[in-house]
């Protein structure tokens, strides 16, 4: 019997990720740490974590009415939530790149990952029957932003 | 063609390669899907060794510039951006090949190939542009665009081995980490080469 996917959603593990990017954002002395900074960090990147999926779930919403009235008003969640999954080899090859090779590209790799779970989200919705490439392409958008925003609020840090 | 209850069902003309290439860049998951029969993995690789030629050389410009190296190592470096971009992309879309045939990979060797190395359509647009920027306006950009080419390809990646993994979520991630992680270590390492 084929294996259904889960009809819940759980962003633990996306606001984990997230919080990894911004610690490593805030690390850029190569180890040393700044609490502050580093708590700043983190901060930030809970925040775009936060608006991030709440803005794919009320997007793709928006772009499949329907579906959403046949499946559950979770619908869009599930489907966020299933497309941050796949944020994850961007974080651990983030961390081997930043704590083994010493490269500070963390915050390139957080917005490599963000557009990725962002498509990942739409095309768990296509398979749901959403139509259209509408739905890879907005929550992807909304990475781009979402990640350039990042990026520049990362000069408030200390 | 479909010729069942005596109805032919012509397939839907495929896109020409290079328009398969570019919506590889925006929309991975369908070129994947339905396109990629195809693109001919001569031409993906041609994508793939393109772009890390540029890349390497970009990066050979920027040590030039800067003293480190002779004209020399850097028509080396982008014979190793050659090198990299056909024979690593392959090897390493032959290991993903050989990982996925345990949850029943139905795609042949050529498949995985083209898909791999098409991959990198958006990293040789990223070195086009970077190796513009450096000659025109003298800009470092081995670093910034090097580093963001080869991450949007990763996204392709990722889309390839699901599809391979009839999108089973933990081992596309597994194996993504794991072709990921080669492909830093081998850039990491063939870039110490011009030290």
């Amino acid at each position: 019997m084929a294996k259904r996917k889960s009809k819940h959603y759980d962003f633990t593990p996306a606001y984990f990720m997230f919080a990894i990017f911004g610690l490593m954002s805030a690390d850029t002395t190569g180890g040393e740490i700044d609490i502050t900074r580093t708590l700043i960090g983190v901060a930030i990147a809970l925040v775009v974590a936060y608006l991030v999926i709440n803005l794919m779930a009320i997007l793709l919403n928006g772009a499949n009415r329907e579906l959403r009235l046949e499946k559950g008003p979770a619908f869009s969640k599930v489907m966020v939530s299933r497309g941050m999954f796949y944020m994850l080899p961007f974080v651990i090859l983030a961390a081997l790149a930043q704590y083994v090779l010493g490269w500070n590209t963390g915050m390139s790799f957080a917005s490599a990952a963000i557009m990725t779970a962002g498509a990942s989200a739409g095309m768990e919705a296509m398979k749901e029957g959403a139509q259209g490439a509408k739905n890879v392409l907005i929550p992807t958008i909304v990475g781009t932003l979402a990640s350039s925003a990042w990026m520049l609020s990362l000069t408030l840090l200390p | 063609m479909n010729m069942a209850a005596g109805v032919q069902q012509v397939q839907p003309p495929q896109p020409p390669a290079w328009k398969a290439a570019l919506s590889m860049m925006m929309n991975p998951g369908e070129v994947v899907k339905r396109q990629m029969a195809a693109v001919p993995w001569p031409f993906s690789l041609s994508i793939s060794g393109t772009a890390f030629t540029l890349f390497f050389l970009q990066t050979g410009i920027d040590m030039l510039r800067s003293g480190q190296l002779e004209v020399s190592a850097v028509a080396l470096m982008a014979f190793l951006g050659i090198l990299y971009g056909t024979l690593g992309i392959a090897a390493i879309a032959v290991l993903a090949w050989v990982l996925t045939k345990a949850a029943g990979n139905t795609y042949t060797l050529g498949w995985t190939v083209s898909a791999f190395a098409l991959g990198y359509s958006a990293t040789l647009v990223y070195a086009v542009i970077g190796l513009i920027c450096s000659l025109v306006f003298g800009w470092k950009t081995a670093v910034a665009f090097g580093v963001t080419g080869v991450l949007w390809a990763l996204r392709p990646t990722i889309f390839t081995i699901r599809q391979m993994t009839s999108d089973k979520a933990g081992l596309s991630v597994a194996i993504a980490t794991l072709c990921g992680a080669i492909l830093l270590f081998g850039w990491a390492m063939l870039g110490r080469f011009g030290f």
